[in-house]
């Protein structure tokens, strides 16, 4: 996917993001431009813009006329162009499991407090719904995430602190992440098993 | 402060003076998470099984019950704080952003009431078996 500059104000490129509403505003008061009104003139003054730029090289003219070169500025790209590694991973998967715990753990562990104080009966719905496979399944991917997002979670507060950004460094402990998580999770649940059925 | 185009407009105003307090929140609600999510498995998991009795006479002790709250508040505040992120990268139109959030504090605080009123009525009145 390749980032488009927008022709006046330079937003699109700094701040993809969060700068999209100003943006927008920039858009419309384009827009408020007097129309032109013969299409001729129009279709002529596009020419002579296009051949202008081709004459000047790559880059764009900003507000103040001044000739911005696309090496000047620092790009933002989307995903799609980057190289995997495993930082990248490790860095959409803390948002991902946070999320992920956020709008199903949490419910989760407030419907099993509830079924507690509710009486027996609720509670045994839960813990019936909580071991059947489709149940068990739920619980355990919960497991994984909030392994993966504590973790994580750690590396971030490493990295908070400044340290761990060395290549080599920063590439072992993204990688040891995600790994960690699945060996806790397969404990833990081992652990559980052994202990109920074993 | 200029006239003329966007940045312009913009620059030099500085920051919106709050973005650390949101970021240094999300850092002090995850050491609580962590500790207390620790706590609570490791609590679990000592328990020699899962009835409901048994449960209720965990969670009656002021030991259990207390942390159990301190977790939900820690949990959904910085639950809150997340969410609220995700919101603000992804939904670009304001009256949907502030809907959405609107939603979010509905969710966080009503959720965490239910929680931390279930564990107070098993502590306070325990559950007739």
């Amino acid at each position: 996917m390749r980032v488009r500059a927008c022709q006046n104000c330079e937003y699109f490129r700094i701040l993809q993001l969060r700068a999209a509403d100003l943006h927008r505003e920039c858009v419309s008061q384009n827009d408020k431009k007097p129309a032109r009104l013969f299409a001729w003139g129009f279709v002529f003054a596009k020419a002579r813009t296009g051949l202008k730029r081709l004459r000047q090289g790559p880059g764009f003219r900003n507000r103040g006329q001044k000739l911005v070169k696309p090496t000047n500025r620092p790009l933002s790209p989307h995903l799609g162009i980057y190289k995997w590694g495993p930082h990248m991973l490790v860095s959409i998967l803390h948002r991902a499991t946070g999320d992920a715990l956020a709008i199903a753990g949490a419910p989760l562990l407030i419907w099993w407090l509830y079924s507690i104080s509710a009486g027996p009966e609720t509670y045994e719905t839960f813990t019936g719904i909580m071991t059947h496979p489709v149940g068990l399944f739920v619980l355990i991917g919960m497991t994984f995430a909030l392994f993966e997002h504590t973790y994580s979670g750690l590396r971030h507060f490493v990295l908070d602190a400044g340290a761990g950004y060395e290549l080599q460094q920063n590439r072992l402990w993204s990688s040891a992440v995600p790994v960690l998580a699945l060996v806790s999770t397969a404990a833990l649940w081992f652990f559980i098993y052994t202990k109920l059925i074993g | 402060m200029g006239s003329g185009t966007n940045i312009g407009r913009v620059r030099g105003l500085g920051s919106a003076q709050e973005g650390a307090h949101h970021w240094i929140l999300q850092r002090v609600t995850a050491v609580g998470n962590l500790a207390l999510i620790t706590w609570l498995i490791f609590s679990l998991l000592r328990l020699p099984n899962y009835e409901h009795e048994l449960m209720i006479g965990w969670l009656a002790s002021p030991l259990v019950a207390v942390p159990m709250i301190l977790m939900l508040v820690s949990i959904f505040w910085h639950l809150r704080l997340g969410l609220q992120v995700l919101i603000e990268d992804y939904v670009p139109d304001h009256g949907m952003k502030f809907g959405l959030i609107l939603l979010l504090n509905f969710f966080a605080i009503g959720g965490a009431a239910l929680g931390i009123f279930a564990v107070a009525k098993v502590a306070f009145t325990g559950v007739a078996a």
